[in-house]
């Protein structure tokens, strides 16, 4: 990961980047990408404008004339077996899973850059040791980590929100230590200490500014991640309890029509699929224009 | 070079690192047993159920030993565990130990099934991807890694129980018996890591493959083949034993969903169920062993790497 902090200390992007993301994979005809791209400002619209579509009331109602329709002009994905428009829970379901995964990769990130930054710019036996146990949890199955801490916090969003986000804090810990210890040691950190800057102005102003796209590229791939953790969650039953449209508890809820009526499982699954590889594909192609040298494409 | 007694320094690594575990399965323990005394309502009450009197709840605290300090109760927990004892269930009265006995096999069972497809279909398919660096099989890999990653196994699941056991009927839906029943639950936790393992080969293999020492004994006149395979792979494979070892973790993970999709009789659904039952000690006793069977793997990946590499120093 080290390969993808920018080597020039300078503030201003690289030359190559002048004129923003969108322009770069236009420039670079990464049209999966900007394909990905779409699929996200798609989902993040329909999760922003679900509750003036469609209201709480007929994503959650049990409505058993119309269960199991398949999808057609009155319901365009169809209904689940108690007669739910599938396009408004899955439209509401956008906003729990991308609410749920936006506020854990917040809450991951905050802790785990604290974290990290310290046990970098502060190296020493407390540093040695936080790292040993950071090193130890993210050896420990993420899963089973978010499984403790739902079980101890239990069935609601908030407590996914909670679970997935402990459970992320080692991976930024583990990714940020090392850029830091390493972004100490340069000229320009020393110049301004020698200054008189402070600690906190060292990191802050200084160190922390020059690592924002490791935070940028991270952010996306751990947005694909939290939502895979939190979706498997709720699969499980330790989410958000019924009927709450999120996708995983839909899937859990329908999983026994699937046969005569797969639709029930392929609409939430399917949206669940395209938010996550988009949220991958998007953070690959950020990691290129971020640093060119780490292409994932043509390498 | 270490050739002289490579086995003597490597059993007294190997030594070394398992008393290693001795103090580090003591902190997860320790950590566990914390963790989960955070839950709000005490275990006792989850014993007794929404219904039970003031009384009856007080009964199973004493009976539990609950009533006494929390680093009393860890340290007659922990003595229980060195005995072999995991404490007994709340719902069926049974030994955990037993639970756990009845429940792990299927799970090894079915990670180490995934873990071979994974491995023994992704490495060759990395190893040919590298031999033909930028060809459509080689974008087609990178293209399926993505994919792999981004597909929840449940979903992938269901969606393989649709096509093969509803649709074509060549498999069993779920549950456990025959090795019919495996294939779905292992190709559902495996098919995800063949295009991930792929990927590390081949970016592990291209690093070898511009070595000084392959251009060597290319140059000597070896085959391609006997170079690719004989040289290349050896010192490729170091870096993918640590991965197997760390993602076999996430394969445990991955298995308490498949499991659940399958009806698979192993020790996530085991834990699974303990948590909606608030079933304290299974949920301890369980995530306790997943958590060191995670160390002893990741510890066999160590070893595994030494017998690969010998330049690897046992000190």
């Amino acid at each position: 990961m080290v390969s993808s902090i920018p080597a020039s200390s300078s503030p201003e992007a690289p030359a190559h980047a002048r004129g923003g993301f969108v322009a770069y994979l236009v420039r670079e005809r990464r049209h999966v990408a900007l394909a990905a791209l779409a699929v996200l400002v798609a989902f993040a619209a329909a999760a922003a404008f679900a509750p003036v579509l469609y209201s709480w009331e007929s994503a959650t109602r049990v409505q058993l004339g119309s269960a199991l329709l398949s999808p057609g002009a009155g319901h365009w994905l169809g209904t689940d077996e108690l007669g739910r428009d599938l396009v408004a829970r899955v439209a509401w379901g956008a906003r729990i899973t991308l609410v749920v995964a936006v506020c854990s990769v917040a809450v991951a990130l905050a802790a785990g850059i604290t974290i990290g930054a310290l046990c970098g710019f502060y190296a020493g036996r407390v540093s040695a040791f936080t790292m040993g146990v950071v090193d130890f949890m993210l050896a420990f199955p993420r899963t089973l980590f978010a499984i403790m801490l739902v079980t101890v916090a239990g069935n609601s969003i908030g407590s996914l929100v909670l679970a997935i986000g402990l459970s992320t804090i080692p991976v930024y810990a583990r990714l940020f230590q090392a850029p830091v210890l390493a972004m100490k040691q340069r000229d320009f950190v020393m110049a301004s200490r020698a200054l008189g800057a402070s600690d906190a102005r060292l990191l802050l102003r200084h160190i922390l500014p020059n690592l924002m796209s490791l935070v940028i590229v991270q952010s996306t791939i751990s947005l694909a991640e939290a939502i895979l953790i939190g979706s498997g969650l709720s699969f499980l039953g330790l989410g958000p309890p019924p009927p709450t449209p999120e996708w995983g508890v839909m899937i859990a809820g329908s999983r026994a029509h699937i046969v005569g009526h797969p639709h029930v499982i392929l609409a939430p699954g399917c949206a669940l699929f395209l938010v996550i590889l988009s949220f991958n594909l998007v953070g690959d192609a950020l990691r290129d224009y971020a640093d060119p040298r780490s292409n994932t494409r043509r390498r | 070079m270490m050739r002289g007694a490579p086995g003597k320094a490597m059993l007294r690594y190997a030594m070394g690192r398992l008393a290693w575990l001795v103090p580090m399965l003591f902190g997860v323990s320790l950590v566990i047993f914390l963790v989960l005394h955070l839950i709000p309502g005490d275990p006792a009450r989850m014993a007794a159920g929404p219904d039970a009197s003031e009384e009856d709840v007080q009964q199973i605290r004493a009976n539990y030993g609950l009533d006494r300090p929390l680093a009393t109760q860890y340290a007659v927990y922990m003595g229980k565990v060195l005995r072999g004892d995991l404490g007994d269930s709340f719902t069926t009265m049974s030994p955990v130990r037993e639970g756990i006995a009845r429940t792990l096999p299927a799970t090894l069972e079915l990670t180490t099934a995934a873990l071979l497809l994974a491995i023994l279909a992704g490495v060759p398919l990395g190893v040919f991807a590298a031999s033909r660096p930028g060809s459509a099989a080689d974008s087609a890999l990178t293209a399926l890694a993505v994919v792999g990653i981004s597909l929840p196994g449940f979903f992938l699941g269901l969606l393989l129980m649709l096509l093969f056991a509803a649709n074509l009927g060549w498999v069993p839906p779920t549950g456990r018996g025959t090795w019919r029943q495996l294939v779905l639950p292992a190709l559902t936790l495996g098919l995800p890591y063949v295009a991930t393992f792929a990927r590390l080969t081949r970016a592990s293999m291209l690093d070898v493959l511009s070595e000084d020492y392959i251009r060597t004994a290319r140059a000597k006149g070896l085959s391609r083949r006997n170079v690719v395979y004989k040289h290349a792979l050896r010192n490729a494979a170091i870096p993918l034993v640590t991965t197997f070892g760390m993602d076999f973790g996430r394969l445990l993970g991955g298995a308490v969903i498949v499991e659940t999709v399958f009806a698979w009789p192993g020790m996530g659904r085991f834990l699974v169920d303990a948590i909606m039952a608030r079933d304290f000690y299974v949920v301890q006793g369980t995530i306790l062993v997943f958590a060191a069977i995670v160390v002893l793997v990741n510890l066999a990946a160590d070893l595994v790497n030494g017998l690969v590499d010998p330049r690897i120093q046992f000190s």
